[in-house]
C-alpha cells in the first residue's frame, strides 16, 4: 500500500525543510520556487499545516503586540508634535466633517473621552449616513501613509513622524467609526442603541500605586495611592513611591527626588533615584536627566541623579541605550549597556568616571508584610458558618480539606506550590509555568437570596486573572470575581476587581460591579463579594468599593473553582497568592467584613 | 460604581474589540503578507459591523468573525493575487478550516509566548524584539549588526523553534 505523503517525521514532528521554509516565509526571505514547495508540503499534510499555523499565530502575536508598543527611537518631545502636524496637514485633503472628527481624535487625546466620543461620533455618523465608503476611505488613507513609509528608500529610517502612533490613531478612528455604524444600524433592527457608556479607548494615566514613609513637597497637591499623578514637577522629599506608567512600566522612586512624568512612557529625573521594571510592551521607556538619557531595550535598570546632578545608570537585567548629553540636551555620544554594566557621567566635557555595577544601592520594590492570619480570624470565619472554608494549611499533596466539612475537599489540578510559613500557608498560582487550578470535589447547594465570597489575594502583577468562580458547568458561570488588566477597553475596568453575578448561568450577561480604585500588585488585599436580595456589594480591605443591583438569586448547584475562569478553561489564569477562601450561604454584614479585615491587617 | 448589564450593542462592541488580535492572526495565516492582512482586516471589520444584527447572541463570536474573514480573504485573492506570492484557493480553504481554533486560543497563546520570550537568553530576546520592531526586517537587522542576512535568518529560525517548543509545552500543560 502506498504510504500517505507525510511531511512530519515518525515522531509527528515537522521536518527540517518545512521548519526552514516557514521561517523564511515569516521573514519574507522566500523565493517563488520555495513558496511553491512550501504550498506543496502544506497541501498534503494536516500536521504540517498545524505547525505552519502555530508559527504564524506566534508571528501574528509578535507583530500585533510590537506594533502597538512604544517606539525605542521615538523622541516624544519632538516626534509627537511633528507627527500631529503632519496628520493635521494631511487631513485637510478630506471632507471638512471628517477632518474635524479626526482632528478631535488627534488633538484631544487628553480630553475626557465622553467629549471626544460625542464630537467625533456626530460627525462620523453624518458622513457614514451620507456615504458608507467614506469612513473606510480614511482608514485606507491611513494605511496608504503606512505603505508609503514601508516602501521608502531602502536603508532609510522613518523620519518626521512615527508609524505606531498613526496606527493607534487609526485604531481609535476605527473604533469611533464602528460605534457610529452601530448607532446607524442597530435602531433599524429594533435593538437598543449604544448607551451613553463610552467604548473609545483612551490612554491610561500614570498612577501612584502606593508609597512608603513618603513626604511630598508642601507646595504641591499631595498624590494619593491609586490615583493618577499630575503631569509636571513632583517632589518627593523622602520615602518611596511605587509609580505605574500608562505603558505598564513599574517604577520605584526613592526620595529625595525631583522628577516629572512627561508621557505615557517617559519621565525626567532632576534628582533622586528610580528603578524601572519594563515589560515587553513598554520597551522604549525613557528617562531623561540633565546629562544623561536612558532608553530601555527591555529590562530592569536603576538610575540615580545625585544632588550635584551627576547621573549614573545600572542595568540589572536586559539592556539599555544610554546617551551622554551636552548642556543643551543634545546627544554627544550613545552606547549600549548590557546586564550588570553601569555608567556615570560627571560632566559633558569630561570622560566617564568609572563606576562599578552594584556599588550604588537601589530600592527595587516596596516590601509588604506577610499575611498574618490569627486564630481569632479563623474562629470568626467558622462561627459565621460558611459552606466552604479553604485554608490550604492541610494540603496533603492531593486535596485541600474544607475546614468546615469533613465530607468535602478541593482537588488540586497541577503542581501546587504553597507559600507562607508554618503559622499560615497560602496557595501560589504561577500561570507562567503550570496549569494549576483548584476545584471543589462536589457541587455546592444554595438556598435563599444571599451569599458571600471572601478571600485574600496578593497578585504578582496587573493582569487579567480569575480569582474565585462558581460555575454551573465548564462553560457557564453563576458568579466570578476576577482582576482586570491594564488593557481593558473600558478605562473604568482597567486594573480593577470585578464581581459578576449571572443568572441564568452562561458565558455572557449578568450584572457586573467594578472596584472604584485599582488593585495593588505585591500586596495582600481582603476581597469580599456580597449579594443579598437585589443588592450586590464589593468590598476591598474592609471598605465598600462598588454596588450593583440584580434581582436574580444565585443558581444552585454551583462548583467552586480557584485560579482560572472555569474548571477546564485555560483562560484568565490568576498569577499570585490566594488564601482563606470562604463561601457563605448568607450575606456578611459590613461590620463583620470590617472586623475580618481588622483581625488580619489592623 | 455600578455598571448595568451590557446591552446587545455594547456586548457586540466588547466582543468585536476582543477578537481583533485573533482575527489578525487568522487572516495573516491565510495571506502571510502583513500589508494585505491589514487591508483584509479592515474590510472584514466593516462587514462585521454591517452584519452585526445577524450575529446570534451566545454563539461563538470568533467563529462567526472568522467565517466572514474567510470570505473576505477569498475575495481578496480573486482580486489581487496576480502579482504576489499567495497560496492557491484550495490550500487557503484547508488552512482556514484549521486556523479557527488557533484564533480562538489566541489569548492563551499570547500569554504563553510572552512567558517564553522572557525566558530567552538576552541576545535572542533582543534579536526577536528587534525583528518585530517597525524597522526590523532581516535585511535591516543584518545591516545594523554587520552580520549576513543568512546569519540573521538562521538565528531567527533557531529562536522560533525554541519558542515553538516552549509554547507547545505551556499550552499542553494548560490543557
Amino acid at each position: 500500500m502506498p504510504s500517505k505523503p507525510d511531511h512530519s517525521d515518525s515522531t509527528n514532528q515537522p521536518t527540517a525543510e518545512l521548519r526552514r521554509l516557514v521561517s523564511d516565509l515569516l521573514d519574507e526571505q522566500i523565493s517563488s520556487q520555495q513558496h511553491e514547495r512550501l504550498a506543496e508540503l502544506l497541501r498534503g499534510d494536516e500536521t504540517a499545516r498545524a505547525y505552519y499555523l502555530d508559527q504564524m499565530a506566534n508571528h501574528a502575536v509578535l507583530q500585533w503586540d510590537m506594533t502597538t508598543a512604544p517606539s525605542v527611537e521615538r523622541d516624544p518631545a519632538t516626534t509627537d508634535q511633528s507627527h500631529q502636524d503632519h496628520v493635521r496637514q494631511s487631513m485637510s485633503e478630506f471632507e471638512p466633517g471628517l477632518s474635524t472628527a479626526l482632528n478631535h481624535l488627534v488633538n484631544d487625546a487628553d480630553v475626557p473621552h465622553p467629549k471626544l466620543t460625542s464630537l467625533a461620533l456626530g460627525e462620523l455618523h453624518e458622513i457614514a449616513e451620507a456615504d458608507r465608503r467614506k469612513p473606510k476611505t480614511i482608514l485606507m488613507w491611513l494605511r496608504g501613509k503606512k505603505k508609503k513609509q514601508q516602501q521608502g528608500v531602502a536603508g532609510e529610517t522613518h523620519e518626521g513622524w512615527n508609524l505606531r502612533p498613526m496606527m493607534q490613531y487609526a485604531a481609535a478612528a476605527a473604533i469611533v467609526l464602528v460605534v457610529s455604524l452601530t448607532l446607524i444600524l442597530w435602531p433599524r433592527q429594533g435593538a437598543p442603541p449604544i448607551a451613553k457608556k463610552d467604548v473609545v479607548t483612551i490612554p491610561e494615566q500614570t498612577i501612584l500605586v502606593e508609597s512608603r514613609d513618603a513626604e511630598w513637597s508642601g507646595d504641591m497637591k499631595k498624590p494619593r495611592a491609586g490615583e493618577p499623578l499630575p503631569l509636571g514637577d513632583l517632589r518627593l522629599v523622602k520615602g518611596l513611591a511605587h509609580i505605574r506608567f500608562a505603558s505598564g512600566v513599574e517604577s520605584v522612586i526613592e526620595g529625595p527626588a525631583t522628577f516629572s512624568i512627561t508621557g505615557k512612557n517617559t519621565m525626567e529625573m532632576q534628582q533622586g533615584s528610580v528603578v524601572a521594571r519594563v515589560p515587553i510592551e513598554a520597551r522604549g521607556f525613557t528617562v531623561l536627566s540633565p546629562r544623561m538619557k536612558v532608553i530601555d531595550l527591555g529590562t530592569e535598570f536603576g538610575m540615580k541623579v545625585d544632588e550635584k546632578q551627576i547621573p549614573e545608570v545600572h542595568v540589572f537585567e536586559g539592556a539599555v541605550e544610554v546617551s551622554k548629553l551636552d548642556d543643551h540636551g543634545a546627544v554627544l555620544s550613545t552606547q549600549r549597556l548590557g546586564k550588570h554594566q553601569a555608567r556615570r557621567f560627571i560632566s559633558s566635557d569630561r570622560d566617564e568616571e568609572p563606576v562599578t555595577f552594584g556599588e550604588t544601592p537601589f530600592v527595587h520594590t516596596i516590601d509588604h508584610p506577610e499575611l498574618n492570619i490569627t486564630e481569632s480570624y479563623v474562629a470568626s470565619v467558622k462561627k459565621l458558618k460558611p459552606l466552604v472554608y479553604l485554608r490550604f494549611d492541610g494540603y496533603d499533596g492531593f486535596a485541600i480539606p474544607n475546614a468546615v466539612s469533613r465530607d468535602q475537599f478541593a482537588r488540586v489540578v497541577g503542581t501546587m506550590e504553597l507559600g507562607g510559613n508554618t503559622a499560615n500557608r497560602f496557595v501560589y498560582f504561577d500561570s507562567q509555568t503550570s496549569g494549576l487550578h483548584v476545584k471543589m470535589n462536589d457541587y455546592l447547594q444554595f438556598e435563599g437570596d444571599a451569599y458571600t465570597i471572601e478571600f485574600w489575594i496578593r497578585p504578582d502583577a496587573v493582569h487579567h486573572g480569575a480569582l474565585v468562580a462558581l460555575e454551573r458547568d465548564e462553560s457557564s458561570h453563576c458568579v466570578y470575581v476576577e482582576l482586570g488588566d491594564a488593557e481593558q477597553k473600558d478605562v473604568e475596568r482597567r486594573s480593577r476587581v470585578r464581581f459578576l453575578h449571572r443568572n441564568p448561568p452562561g458565558k455572557a450577561g449578568g450584572t457586573n460591579v467594578f472596584s472604584a480604585s485599582p488593585y495593588t500588585p505585591g500586596r495582600w488585599q481582603h476581597i469580599v463579594a456580597v449579594k443579598k436580595g437585589n443588592e450586590m456589594k464589593l468590598y476591598v480591605n474592609g471598605q465598600i468599593v462598588a454596588r450593583g443591583s440584580d434581582s436574580t438569586t444565585l443558581h444552585s448547584p454551583c462548583r467552586l473553582v480557584l485560579g482560572q475562569l472555569t474548571s477546564v478553561s485555560t483562560e484568565r489564569r490568576y498569577l499570585g497568592a490566594l488564601d482563606e477562601v470562604a463561601v457563605y450561604p448568607r450575606a456578611l454584614s459590613e461590620k463583620e467584613i470590617m472586623r475580618h479585615h481588622r483581625l488580619v491587617a489592623p | 460604581m455600578t455598571i448595568s448589564p451590557e446591552s446587545p450593542a455594547e456586548s457586540f462592541v466588547s466582543r468585536y474589540t476582543e477578537c481583533q488580535r485573533g482575527l489578525y492572526a487568522y487572516i495573516l495565516s491565510l495571506l502571510h503578507l502583513p500589508d494585505a492582512t491589514d487591508d483584509v482586516l479592515q474590510e472584514t471589520n466593516l462587514v462585521l459591523w454591517r452584519k452585526a444584527a445577524e450575529y446570534e447572541e451566545g454563539s461563538p463570536f470568533m467563529t462567526w468573525a472568522c467565517a466572514i474573514a474567510r470570505y473576505q480573504v477569498l475575495a481578496y485573492l480573486k482580486r489581487e493575487s496576480r502579482d504576489r506570492l499567495h497560496f492557491d484557493e484550495d490550500l487557503v480553504k484547508k488552512l482556514a478550516d484549521q486556523a479557527v481554533s488557533h484564533a480562538e486560543q489566541m489569548e492563551s497563546r499570547r500569554r504563553a509566548l510572552q512567558g517564553c520570550v522572557e525566558k530567552l537568553p538576552d541576545n535572542d530576546r533582543e534579536l526577536i524584539q528587534s525583528r518585530y520592531s517597525p524597522e526590523g526586517s532581516v535585511r535591516q537587522l543584518a545591516n545594523a549588526t554587520d552580520r549576513s542576512v543568512g546569519a540573521i535568518s538562521q538565528a531567527l529560525y533557531r529562536i522560533r523553534q525554541a519558542l515553538h517548543r516552549c509554547i507547545e509545552t505551556k499550552l499542553a500543560i494548560q490543557d
